[in-house]
């Protein structure tokens, strides 16, 4: 037997040799392709800590231990200023781009504008600093002084995260020169390089957007004073800057403190003037809740539609909501302070800050959260891996290539078992050789790694059985009857009607293939059609089906001869039932050895079920006799049987194997036959003619014995491979693991075994559609009888 | 097969508690092999079955130990051990599996028992307990599948 094994290791392993590279290669690709989309938001990333950093940690650390002596309790507040004066510049700095064409640079410098667009008005002018501070210096000198006007209208509200919308009116004014010559020496004496600032700890501050700058909205202030961009440029023109660190929507915002900065006669009534204006916001918060829940604020834009606001708050929700959800499901409800009015859903076109307005004059407080309602029916959603079973294919398709399904664990490796029916199907259905091989039987005798339509079936199937794990056996009967052990099943079970339906990426599956096969109106399922071409032509209209079959003297085989090769198939169930074409279990004849008649009955019950063909021998004498009549796969053999035991019976069986040169393939099996034959004594040319097998091409391989021990004992088991089986189960024999081993071999023999399999295929292709037509006509008929009758009836 | 009745007038739908005698885990597994709970087509005969095959096993068994024929009681043990593992009857099971290794000249822990005398006192020991076993086992069975006793 060990001949056999590492033949077929061989085998296997050659028939796999193409697989790895190509799942590492699509890995390759795949990462390879995702560095690339990183890579252009990588230097966004910088930039923006900096942005966030300068924003919120510099006036903290130098800045306000510069005036906060000066200016007392609003300490704060001046220090928000000075926040203000940063972002003033860097609005300068951005202007330069809002005005020349924003667009075309957000576009140039890809993923980094998105990222700064989270966080929009943390942007400080550090990362333009090092470019710009020549000219943002001089710039910034001319109208030091009269910054504070710009610097109040950014500032009217403290850069606490849970800022009201409503207006805080200044209070104190610093000194106008210190707090601009501390923003001035800080901007100096910040080097590019120390830029990325202090730690980012400093980073969580920013969401509370510590300038919270407020919007002077365009048609309040505009005609005080905005001026138009172009009259805002006595500056020199800035270096062409990377990256923009404001939103598209808030150039008002930018035109605004722009020119608040430009007049040099600004004064303090111009500040005052400010005030009403402030009242509305670049950003504001609103309060949202869920029904029941606690309420949250969400930071909202000015110009921000309801619809926008959704979007916001399904951030917010992240886990819950955003994960189920998509922005229009959401509808927002808005109840009024007034009881006589309605609550009522928010249209998405509506203005979320007007609408807040009109409802809360005041400001919204926390009481009167919006609602925010959720559809009923959740958008379906198939979690990534572990799907429910029905559904698994839906998410594990696309990664099947690299990542076979998890459910079929067991003992091939995962998927395998199902696998196997779905490709031989495939075969049937693929290049027309393929289908010359189904019908004649022929096989190639080994597939060249070079890429025919059957290398690249086997690519595709990387998860074919392989051998090497032959000596295997149950576990003791808890493991196995414990949850663990029927789960299992049940899975692969599951896999298998699964894999059928939808494992196959390739166009014609296993489903159809069957529903092709009426056109082609086959013979039926008795009489398997032999593959002699003069049978064929008349039963195979479809072209694709039709092709004929390549010449026949590329046949590696005998020509099949003309006399029923399997009295099992013919003595096989004559209703197959319609399981079995959904193809659990390899179509594999099962020979069972036991004597004592309840374990037989059991076994049978359980072969029955499994829906394989099967037999049975009461010792070790008929087991060989039957044996030798052909066409078993597995043979269920109990070790300590009566007249010839177990092990003498699979012995006998080996020897005969050899003397009749029957090898897993059997082209090869000349030399392995003079070098194994163990027995010196046996005539190698000259089969004795009792041990001659009758049908000898009813045996396409060795067959596989799986002893039932009695015992585990090691020593049992070594016995019993000396004696040439192939693997155990460990007696009780449990369906679980009596259905693991029939598809671990079966699938294995049905590999070997391919014209078995083509039998298989053509019995099953044939059979079913007939009782599909069947059926059919039945219910057309059935239909047409039915159908007078009722137009009658309508009638009368 | 003895006159059965398959019919299973009651609603048994969960497996009575047999004890140490059952391996429930087995012998669920017999009784899933049926179409259902209410027509235990497949388990009731076999079970019943078991029990013949049990009868006949001891009066050969007895008629070995008379004859002192270790061997024949260790493939006699042997066998009965097989079809009482199958259908998860431990107790049965165990008292067989002293008869195989007491056959064979060796101890329950697989010691060499040269003694033929020990060895067919501790099989006529081991004969009497599974008769006792298989006796109760049979009635709670025969209870379970609705059999007349």
């Amino acid at each position: 037997m060990g001949d056999l094994r590492s033949k077929l290791r061989a085998k296997i392993s050659r028939r796999h040799s193409g697989i790895p590279p190509l799942a590492s290669g699509k890995n390759g690709n795949r990462s390879n392709r995702s560095n690339k989309s990183v890579e252009p938001e990588s230097p966004a990333s910088p930039a923006s800590v900096r942005d966030a950093e300068t924003g919120a940690a510099f006036p903290g650390d130098q800045v306000a231990s510069h005036t906060e002596p000066a200016t007392g309790p609003p300490g704060g507040q001046s220090r928000s200023r000075q926040d203000a004066k940063q972002h003033l510049a860097g609005a300068v700095a951005e202007a330069s781009d809002v005005s020349s064409g924003r667009n075309g640079d957000a576009e140039s410098s890809g993923g980094a504008a998105d990222a700064t667009n989270n966080m929009p008005l943390s942007a400080d002018s550090a990362p333009a600093a090092p470019g710009n501070s020549g000219g943002l210096g001089n710039d910034r000198r001319a109208p030091s002084g009269n910054e504070n006007p710009a610097a109040d209208t950014s500032q009217q509200s403290p850069p606490s995260p849970t800022t009201c919308p409503a207006p805080v009116p200044v209070v104190a004014e610093p000194n106008p020169r210190v707090s601009t010559d501390a923003a001035r020496r800080v901007r100096l004496s910040d080097p590019p390089g120390s830029a990325g600032l202090p730690s980012p700890a400093s980073r969580p501050a920013v969401p509370g957007r510590p300038s919270s700058t407020h919007q002077d909205s365009v048609d309040s202030t505009s005609s005080t004073q905005l001026r138009p961009p172009t009259s805002t440029s006595p500056r020199p023109s800035a270096p062409p800057r990377r990256q923009s660190l404001l939103p598209n929507r808030q150039t008002t915002l930018i035109r605004t403190l722009l020119n608040s900065g430009q007049p040099d006669d600004f004064d303090q009534s111009a500040a005052e003037q400010l005030l009403p204006i402030s009242a509305t916001m670049v950003t504001r918060k609103l309060w949202v809740k869920r029904p029941g829940a606690s309420a949250t604020l969400v930071t909202i834009n000015e110009e921000d539609l309801v619809d926008d606001v959704r979007e916001l708050i399904l951030r917010k929700y992240a886990n819950t909501l955003g994960r189920q959800f998509d922005a229009p499901d959401l509808t927002l409800r808005i109840v009024p302070r007034e009881g006589q009015r309605q609550e009522r859903v928010l249209g998405p076109e509506e203005p979320m800050a007007r609408t807040l307005d009109a409802y809360f004059s005041g400001g919204q407080s926390v009481d009167e959260a919006l609602l925010i309602d959720v559809p009923h029916r959740r958008t379906p959603r198939a979690s990534p891996r572990n799907g429910p079973p029905h559904a698994q294919h839906l998410t594990s398709v696309s990664y099947e290539d690299i990542r076979p399904l998890e459910a079929g664990t067991d003992y091939f490796g995962p998927g395998a078992v199902a696998h196997i029916p779905v490709t031989l199907a495939g075969a049937a259905n693929g290049p027309t050789h393929a289908i010359s091989v189904l019908n004649t039987g022929q096989v190639p005798q080994i597939p060249s790694p070079g890429g025919t339509a059957r290398t690249r079936q086997y690519r595709d199937r990387p998860d074919r059985p392989r051998l090497g794990r032959q000596h295997t056996s149950s576990p003791t009967i808890l493991n196995v009857v414990g949850a663990g052990g029927h789960t299992a099943t049940i899975a692969v079970a599951t896999n298998h009607g699964m894999q059928h339906a939808s494992s196959n990426p390739r166009p014609r599956t296993h489903s159809n293939a069957s529903s092709d096969q009426p056109n082609a109106g086959q013979p039926a399922p008795p009489a398997p059609p032999l593959p002699t071409p003069p049978q064929e032509p008349t039963a195979v209209p479809i072209p694709r089906i039709a092709t004929p079959p390549p010449p026949r003297a590329a046949s590696p085989r005998p020509p099949p001869t003309a006399r029923p090769k399997k009295k099992k198939a013919v003595e096989a169930p004559p209703a197959l039932p319609a399981g079995m074409l959904n193809g659990g279990v390899p179509p594999i004849n099962v020979l069972i050895v036991e004597d004592n008649i309840i374990n037989l009955r059991l076994l049978e019950a359980f072969v029955k079920r499994l829906k394989v063909r099967w037999q049975t021998a009461m010792n070790g004498r008929e087991a060989v006799t039957k044996w030798r009549a052909g066409g078993f796969h597995l043979v269920l053999m109990d070790i300590q049987l009566p007249v010839m035991s177990g092990l003498e019976a699979t012995r006998e069986i080996r020897r005969l194997e050899r003397t009749n040169s029957i090898g897993a393939f059997s082209t090869a099996n000349n030399n392995t036959n003079n070098t194994n034959g163990g027995e010196a004594n046996e005539s190698k040319n000259e089969i004795p003619e009792e041990d001659k097998l009758q049908n000898r091409e009813m045996f396409k391989s060795p067959v596989i014995i799986v002893a039932l021990t009695a015992s585990s004992l090691q020593s049992d088991r070594h016995e019993a491979l000396a004696a040439g089986c192939n693997d155990f189960l460990t007696k009780p024999v449990t369906y679980v693991w009596l259905e693991r081993k029939v598809m671990e071999w079966g699938c294995m023999q049905a590999l070997i075994d391919y014209d078995g399999w083509r039998k298989w295929k053509s019995y099953t292709s044939s059979s079913k559609p007939e009782i599909e037509e069947a059926s059919a006509k039945k219910a057309k008929t059935k239909k047409n009888r039915l159908a007078p009758n009722s137009s009658s009836s309508d009638n009368q | 097969m003895p006159g059965l009745d398959d019919r299973d007038g009651q609603d048994i739908d969960d497996m009575p508690d047999f004890g140490d005698h059952v391996e429930d885990a087995i012998f669920s597994q017999i009784l899933e092999m049926d179409d259902s709970p209410d027509d235990r087509e497949f388990s009731a005969p076999l079970v019943l079955n078991f029990f013949e095959q049990a009868s006949e096993t001891f009066d050969k068994m007895q008629t070995a130990l008379d004859d002192s024929n270790l061997d024949d009681l260790s493939s006699l043990g042997h066998f009965l051990k097989g079809s009482s593992a199958t259908l998860g009857f431990n107790k049965i099971r165990d008292s067989c599996q002293v008869i195989q290794q007491y056959g064979h000249k060796l101890t329950v822990d697989g010691a060499p028992e040269p003694d033929e005398k020990v060895c067919l006192k501790k099989i006529g020991e081991a004969l009497k307990t599974v008769k006792v076993d298989t006796a109760e086992l049979e009635k709670e069975m025969k209870k379970f599948f609705n059999q007349p006793e």
